[in-house]
């Protein structure tokens, strides 16, 4: 998997290329999210230019559909600590699925989701 | 207090198309690449206080908010230059109206901008090729309610527009964040909240001069408390500045058609259509969602496709909401929308060229279970690309889409095309055999035809940007009916010798006007609907024994004729 690093410490970026696990689209049953009272915050900021759909998955696994986010535009959810997000991001060369993101500390987790012939995330206090 | 002269935006370049196909024409004058503000003073009014420097100051808040909204949406702090002085004050035109204020009305925009645009002529100024802000003395104050008197409304593209908009001695950015009462809209409300409503108004009208449709907040923006100021979001401008919630933003939509328009990029006017098409078309629908992709192909290079999607049971289109894609270098594309209900859509596909001009096609489908018709608007791209050939007048394309296959609806509409194409063949009424018991009046020579608005037409509708010439209202198709714009009139002379008339009536999709459609016979009213606003197909028989001469009237509803589109539907003459 190529990685470009856009700072150092908390801000990270990657890249899946188009032929890799991430070109397609979110599976609907992924790793369940863990029970947790740990309260936080995700927000996803769409810096690529195509729509993407973000989903949180439930104690069962299931895959469950929040905003879809227009490119430029920031989607805000509380959360939990460990709580598995995903993000599905619609390209003409298809879906790619990108995840699970989620705050191990409870800190808030910014996801700043870009695109450049394969999906990737500079982010501040998430992990993926 | 928005009105519908938004559509103006359409039929300007529905105008430049036909200069465009006119002929080659001298190359213009570089166009000034500013905003302009006129200062339009009924006789009976006096200038507002201070209205220079506050007139500054809006027109510098709605620079830095376009210019933020730019920003935030990744294209950098671009927007709009206004006109000054070479002191740096803001040039205002000033314009002495003709007649009292009681004399403009909310639907005196043409009037008003009629005598804008002759004092501004004197002084070397065409408005028809500028973006202009006419600030209206027409707001008036009586009891502390604020009443709105002239029009407040928006429209334009490519360069040259139009915004109407009122000023008042408390419009002041600097009354954004106050909360002490006096204001007043639909209620009493703070300085503040009256600013927001009618600052965030100026904003708004002004993107509609800029060529800018309504567009909704989107799920995650909602989500936010952000409302888009060309949907709601002229109501909530500012209102961050009291705490009163967040602000009112630019629309992904809304950015991504201002970052090629002429006044954002310094350039020159731009006229008729972009020169691409969408081809390809795919649609994937899953829980509440709809997938769009496809590619944009044509000489013009796209920088994105703009898509609304607006529910259609609702009249007007502020709810319609804004999706966005970049342009891939080959031409690839990929919109989403989410949160689709259970009713029918209105869904705009809008390529924005990278020259600054655009090309629409529109298509409806319905959801159901939370998933669209995605067959449905399969056969809406067979039917637009049917129209497509339709006006090129290209009858091999139409056989050749005849023989494709495709539902019986698209079926319909392909021969429809080739019959509009191949035979307009009339008879007299006089010229009927005795045996021949019922009659459509589309295929009857008419004694009169005349319409509000272009040429009559049989069996379909004037065509409009990329709207379709196809008689439909509420989603229905009619092979046979008269387009009928208010004021428009259809006579016929029946010689007594017809029993009955029946008739279907409406409103033409696409359109949010109003009518009132009217049966006479031989001058006696046999018909009257009431007020029809929606795009709902009503159905009416009428009496017209002995009756010699019938006419089919519709009016403009008393609110003036801007979106009028009625249409009659399938008449029909029994004997």
């Amino acid at each position: 998997m190529p990685v470009k690093v856009i700072s150092a410490a908390v801000t990270a970026a990657f890249f899946l290329s188009a032929a890799m696990v991430g070109a397609q689209a979110c599976e609907p049953t992924q790793l369940p999210s863990p029970h947790n009272r740990n309260q936080s915050k995700i927000d996803f900021i769409n810096g690529s230019r195509y729509a993407f759909q973000v989903f949180w998955s439930d104690f069962e696994g299931n895959l469950s559909p929040f905003a879809v986010v227009q490119p430029g535009e920031r989607a805000n959810y509380k959360t939990y600590a460990g709580h598995r997000w995903y993000v599905e991001m619609y390209t003409p060369d298809g879906e790619e699925c990108f995840g699970p993101i989620w705050t191990d500390s409870g800190d808030h987790c910014v996801a700043r989701m870009l695109y450049d012939g394969g999906i990737g995330i500079d982010s501040s206090a998430c992990s993926f | 207090m928005l009105g519908k002269v938004v559509r103006l935006g359409v039929i300007a370049a529905v105008l430049g198309c036909v200069l465009l196909i006119d002929g080659p024409r001298p190359a213009a004058a570089a166009d000034n690449r500013y905003v302009r503000v006129a200062y339009f003073v009924p006789t009976d009014r006096q200038v507002l206080p201070d209205h220079e420097a506050r007139l500054l100051r809006i027109m510098e808040e709605i620079q830095r908010f376009y210019g933020d909204g730019m920003k935030a949406n990744g294209y950098g702090r671009m927007a709009f230059d206004i006109e000054r002085k070479p002191n740096g004050g803001l040039r205002i035109y000033q314009v002495q109206g003709r007649e009292a204020a009681v004399n403009y009305g909310r639907n005196s925009s043409a009037k008003v901008r009629e005598e804008v645009k002759q004092s501004l002529a004197a002084q070397g100024v065409d408005i028809d090729r500028e973006t202009i802000v006419i600030f209206q003395v027409l707001l008036d104050w009586r009891g502390g309610k604020a009443i709105e008197v002239g029009p407040y409304v928006g429209g334009g593209g490519g360069g040259r527009g139009t915004a109407w908009v009122y000023d008042d001695a408390h419009l002041d950015p600097r009354l954004l964040s106050s909360s002490e009462p006096g204001g007043y809209y639909n209620g009493p409300v703070s300085w503040g909240e009256f600013n927001s409503h009618y600052l965030g108004g100026c904003a708004h009208e002004l993107g509609h001069a800029f060529g800018l449709p309504h567009d909704a907040e989107t799920a995650s923006q909602r989500a936010n408390g952000e409302l888009s100021l060309m949907g709601g979001g002229n109501h909530t401008y500012g209102r961050q500045l009291r705490q009163e919630g967040r602000g009112a933003v630019l629309s992904p939509a809304s950015a991504m058609a201002l970052a090629r328009h002429p006044l954002f990029r310094q350039a020159d006017n731009v006229e008729g259509p972009a020169n691409a098409e969408l081809s390809n078309l795919r649609f994937v629908s899953q829980r509440g969602r709809l997938r769009v992709s496809g590619q944009v192909v044509g000489p013009t290079r796209a920088i994105g496709v703009i898509a609304y999607n607006d529910n259609a049971a609702i009249p007007d289109d502020y709810d319609a909401i804004g999706a966005v894609s970049a342009v891939s270098a080959d031409g690839g594309f990929s919109l989403a929308f989410d949160g689709l209900a259970d009713t029918s859509y209105e869904l705009t596909l809008k390529i924005a060229g990278e020259d600054g001009r655009f090309r629409a096609q529109r298509m409806r489908y319905s959801v159901r279970d939370g998933l669209a018709d995605v067959a449905g608007l399969d056969q809406a791209q067979i039917v637009a690309d049917a129209d497509a050939a339709f006006q090129a007048r290209d009858r091999d394309r139409l056989e050749q889409l005849a023989n494709g296959g495709g539902s019986t609806l698209a079926a319909a509409k392909i021969t429809h095309f080739r019959r509009l194409l191949n035979d307009q063949a009339v008879v007299a009424l006089a010229d009927l055999p005795a045996s021949q018991r019922d009659i459509q009046l589309s295929r009857v020579k008419l004694d009169v035809a005349r319409t509000g608005y272009g040429p009559a037409l049989r069996d379909q509708v004037r065509r409009e940007g990329n709207l379709s010439v196809l008689l439909e209202v509420g989603g229905q198709f009619f092979p046979s009916g008269f387009y009928a714009h208010a004021p428009a009139l259809h006579e016929v002379a029946t010689d007594g010798a017809w029993r009955k008339l029946k008739t279907g009536y409406g409103l033409q999709d696409g359109h949010n006007g109003s009518a009132t459609f009217v049966v006479l016979g031989d001058g006696r009213e046999l018909f009257r609907s009431g007020v029809i606003k929606d795009h709902v197909v009503r159905q009416v028989e009428v009496d017209v024994s002995g009756v010699r001469t019938v006419q089919l009237v519709t009016d403009n509803a008393g609110d003036g004729a801007s979106g009028d589109w009625a249409v009659w539907l399938a008449p029909q003459l029994m004997r």
